[in-house]
């Protein structure tokens, strides 16, 4: 097989990885990865940004590293070193967000930095048992960053229009405020709501592509 | 409550039934005697009568080798064959008689004391007796259970006529005990006999009155009497194994070899709130549903129910033969259908089942098409006594969901789902 | 001539679920007769304001999922209205109840399938949403008095009632509660409209179990439980009687158990599954009015022992079922020896 041939193969199932953690096996709403940082967090849009940013400052080096080093590591060991070059890449993310970015959003957001990198690991765990090709373990990166990035950004947003009225700082105008949403039950329940809305989302389109296939045959 | 006991009261719907006498009934029309299943491709059978020949009540019609041989329950003319759906047994090649005049054959008549086992078996065999609690042959039965020569394991079998009665409609055992509890009696000890138990008794629920009066006819050791609950789950000592024949099929053996009688005849029960009053009639087998409906005077428009209301098979047609294992014909009036409302998890339904299942659960999971999470469920256990339907206040047909859900828990669905869909 | 093709029994019971919704109604009004003699009419107007906004809430679902208006006649959202109006305080504002049924029917109840597979009790989840976002509407009560009138304004503010402090307030901050004996039982006392007639809600559990509409095995353990742990940390100042029964009438433990623990559809179904489940509520709900900061602690025990309840549900049946059949096969090995 030519080289080629081999990219084009690895991209298109690099692609479909990304469509998956992404959409379809969401990674938050489907796999219940990451809630913590959602829940206590994500209050306002931008520690949802900030938060999102973070998440891929960390996978996506690692996406790039652990396909290269994983073989030569023994199983029970690639969590461990897993963790420790989250950590180290935690680290710098961290410092860059207090020194260049806002201190007042690291304040807010610094124990739950740390908590995405050992959630991180939950994700990744599966795919590092298996030495993948690098395209493969970056395109579910990605995935992994924008399923949790749009559901963090969208409940943010809501929550920050409901207990202060404002979006990324500028007022909304909408007279109205609930401060009980920042409470982490109304987080639990936007989750669920959005799980539902995902689920049922995906049946419709099944059933629509199922309708096609008999209508095909 | 739930925990101490199992099944359910029924509510006592039996009327006047069982205090009148039992009433003869005369077929009108024609009857119909069903010769063979036609659900394979059986061939159909020549006859030995031809079209307007006239037939002895009780002789022949037509012989199988090692099955019961098929009696003209009336005498009349022979009118042809006909094929029938019938509710219970499918598909039937009938044979058409028109009632009239005329003897009945009967069977040579042996002294009691010098009948053995085998010779029990033979006359059950050649007087047609069917037993009614399943239609299952009455010799059959007895050859099948029949213990050998000087059993140790017999202290331990009883034979119990079951004269319950513990639907809600249904009395027929109850008139024959009260008219012929002699007879009946005679019947299951030949039965006894013929399977050599040593122990044997009637299981009823009569009321109270009745049952002293059943005391005093026949000896006090021979009448058990069982839980007003139904289903009834004790028919004897608990320790004890328990054989079951109908009271009919015992009435019907002590008259083939006493007076050499064939068993031409059930006691039907007509009964519901389609009928001025329920009654019991001794009806020929094969006679149509329409014909007892016409001598109870049911003039309006009723559904028929072939069987008790716990666990009767709607009849669709009243052009149907009634045959041996129906001894209640169900005659209500016309119901709106009913609309099963969701679930509300009450438990009753676990609460009624005496085979300790789950119902709910059950229904649950097949509904969710979870088949491979219903095998620690043993929904196979279920044995469609009803009483879960019966008691569940949502109005849902939770013994039929059970029943198709012990069906498809079998062996084929074991791995069916894998572990991925759990 | 027609005939029926319905599978057997032709008969049924006569006992049908509307029944035992009709049942609940029954006893809820009750209650409500009995708050009109202590409040006036404000609380009937709070308890028929929240069934108007279940059952609207409710018909809105309908309409939604193309159901037939017709599944409103069960009576189900009007009962989780009814219970959330039971519990509320008599001066509370008239949206409040509102906003709960709302909440219960339209979050808790629909999303899951409509009633009978709810996962969790609507009216505990509405009380708890309520007790969480709007405390000191929810807890403040009026001070009472024989004959009292409530005015029936949208807010009431502590210049139209005198505020008293409720029983579950005065046990939790270590006070002695002042209530003696025969006003804690006849429910003369500060506290909900329907929460604190103690005789009135035992009448209605009697009434559920006679009827069969709630069960025996789940209330009973759960008042056993309640009154145990009662027992065990008793109230300053009061002998042990008294504190047991000022315990059992604070907040909504009576209430919740009589009402809330005995919906169908969330408890478990096996007998000795509402056993553990009763014991775990009761337990749990001593618990809150302990330790938790809120007099609705046993709105939120009632919700997490429902989402236990299926797992209890089938781990107390496959443990009973397992113990049977030990037992059993001893007895048979046992009569072969």
């Amino acid at each position: 097989m030519s080289k080629r041939k081999t990219f084009r193969r690895h991209f298109w199932q690099a692609a479909d990885s990304f469509i998956e953690t992404a959409v379809t096996q969401n990674i938050v709403l489907v796999q219940a990865i990451g809630l913590c940082p959602i829940i206590a967090a994500g209050v306002t849009l931008q520690s949802g940004v900030a938060l999102t940013a973070c998440t891929a400052a960390i996978l996506l080096p690692l996406s790039l590293i652990m396909p290269f080093i994983g073989n030569y590591l023994p199983k029970w060991l690639r969590p461990v070193v897993y963790v420790l070059l989250a950590a180290l890449l935690l680290v710098g993310a961290a410092y860059l967000l207090e020194t260049y970015i806002s201190p007042e959003l690291y304040a807010r957001l610094y124990v739950f930095i740390p908590i995405i990198a050992v959630n991180m690991l939950h994700a990744h765990n599966a795919s590092m048992a298996q030495t993948m090709h690098p395209l493969e373990t970056l395109f579910e990166a990605l995935g992994s960053i924008v399923g949790f990035g749009a559901v963090i950004c969208s409940i943010s947003a809501l929550r920050e229009i409901a207990v202060n009225s404002t979006l990324w700082g500028h007022p909304v105008g909408i007279g109205y405020v609930l401060p009980e949403v920042a409470s982490p039950f109304t987080a639990f329940l936007m989750l669920g709501f959005m799980a539902a809305l995902l689920q049922w989302v995906r049946q419709r389109v099944s059933a629509y592509f199922r309708g096609k296939e008999a209508e095909h045959q | 409550m739930g925990m101490f006991l199992n099944g359910v009261v029924l509510p006592f719907q039996k009327g006047n039934a069982p205090l009148n006498k039992i009433e003869d009934f005369r077929a009108q029309s024609s009857v119909r005697v069903p010769l063979v299943r036609l659900d394979m491709d059986t061939p159909v059978p020549s006859l030995p009568f031809e079209e307007n020949a006239s037939v002895a009540a009780g002789s022949v019609l037509y012989k199988e080798d090692n099955e019961l041989p098929v009696l003209a329950p009336v005498a009349g003319t022979f009118g042809g064959t006909v094929v029938l759906q019938h509710p219970q047994y499918g598909k039937l090649l009938c044979a058409e008689l028109i009632p009239g005049d005329g003897d009945e054959e009967t069977l040579p008549v042996i002294p009691t004391e010098k009948l053995t086992p085998d010779d029990i078996i033979r006359i059950a065999t050649e007087a047609a007796i069917y037993d009614e609690l399943d239609g299952v042959p009455l010799a059959e039965k007895l050859a099948c259970w029949q213990l050998p020569e000087n059993d140790v394991a017999s202290p331990n079998y009883v034979l119990v006529a079951d004269a319950t009665e513990n639907d809600v409609f249904g009395s027929s055992a109850w008139a024959i005990l009260d008219e012929e509890p002699e007879a009946a009696l005679l019947g299951l000890q030949l039965a006894a006999k013929a399977m050599r138990f040593t122990r044997y008794h009637i299981a009823t629920m009569l009321p109270k009155d009745k049952r002293r009066a059943l005391k005093r006819a026949i000896n006090r050791i021979n009448v058990y009497t069982v839980a007003d609950e139904y289903p009834v789950t004790q028919y004897a000592d608990p320790r004890d194994e328990v054989f079951r024949i109908g009271i009919q099929a015992c009435l019907a053996l002590a008259k083939a070899v006493q007076e050499g009688r064939k068993s031409l005849t059930a006691v039907v029960t007509v009964a519901g709130d389609g009928v001025i009053y329920s009654r019991n009639l001794r009806v020929p087998y094969g006679a149509n549903v329409a014909d007892i409906l016409a001598a109870c005077n049911v003039t309006i428009e009723v559904d028929v129910v072939l069987g008790d209301a716990m666990t009767g098979i709607a009849c669709p047609d009243t052009h149907t033969p009634l045959l041996p294992g129906t001894t209640t014909l169900l005659v209500m009036k016309p119901k709106a259908a009913r609309v099963p409302q969701p679930c509300i998890g009450c438990g009753r339904c676990a609460t009624v089942c005496h085979a300790q299942l789950l119902p709910y659960e059950i229904v649950r999971r097949a509904e969710n098409m979870h088949f491979e999470r219903l095998r620690r469920l043993t929904a196979q256990l279920c044995d469609g006594c009803g009483a879960c339907s019966y008691i569940c206040p949502a109005d849902r047909d939770v013994a039929a969901a059970v029943l198709r859900a012990g069906e498809t828990s079998g062996p084929v669905f074991l791995n069916w789902g894998g572990n991925e869909d759990e | 001539m027609k005939m029926n093709n319905n599978p057997a029994p032709h008969i049924r019971t006569e006992q049908k679920s509307r029944h035992m919704i009709m049942d609940v109604l029954i006893a809820a009004s009750v209650l409500y007769v009995f708050s009109v003699f202590n409040y006036g009419m404000r609380p009937v107007y709070i308890g028929l304001l929240s069934i108007l906004s279940s059952v609207t809430c409710e018909a809105i679902c309908c309409l939604i999922r193309r159901r037939s208006l017709r599944t409103l006649l069960d009576g189900s959202a009007a009962v989780t209205g009814a219970l959330i109006g039971l519990v509320m305080s008599p001066m509370v504002a008239y949206w409040v109840p509102m906003v709960g049924s709302a909440f219960a029917v339209l979050v808790v109840k629909a999303p899951f399938g409509g009633y009978g597979r709810n996962v969790f009790n609507p009216a505990a989840a509405g009380i708890a949403l309520l007790s969480y976002c709007t405390p000191q509407r929810m807890f403040t009560y009026p001070a009472i008095g024989a004959g009292m009138q409530l005015p029936l304004d949208m807010e009431l503010t502590a210049q139209d009632a005198s505020v008293g402090t409720s029983l579950a307030a005065q046990i939790r901050d270590g006070a002695t509660p002042t209530v003696n004996r025969l006003h804690l039982l006849l429910g003369d006392f500060v506290g909900p409209i329907g929460a604190t007639a103690t005789v009135i809600l035992l009448a209605c559990a009697a009434y559920f179990i006679i009827r069969r509409t709630a069960s025996a095995w789940t209330i009973l353990p759960y008042l056993i439980t309640c009154v145990l742990c009662a027992w065990c940390t008793p109230c300053t100042g009061l002998d042990t009687l008294h504190s047991i029964l000022a315990q059992m009438c604070a907040g909504y433990v009576l209430f919740a158990g009589v009402f809330l623990l005995n919906d169908p559809v969330t408890a478990p179904r096996f007998w000795l599954g509402r056993i553990l489940y009763g014991v775990f509520a009761g337990a749990l709900t001593m618990l809150l009015q302990q330790v938790g900061r809120m007099e609705a602690g046993s709105c939120f025990a009632i919700l997490i022992v429902n989402a236990l309840s299926p797992i209890i549900d089938r781990w107390s049946y496959y443990g009973w079922r397992n113990i049977t059949r030990l037992l059993r096969i001893r007895r048979e090995v046992k009569a072969h020896e």
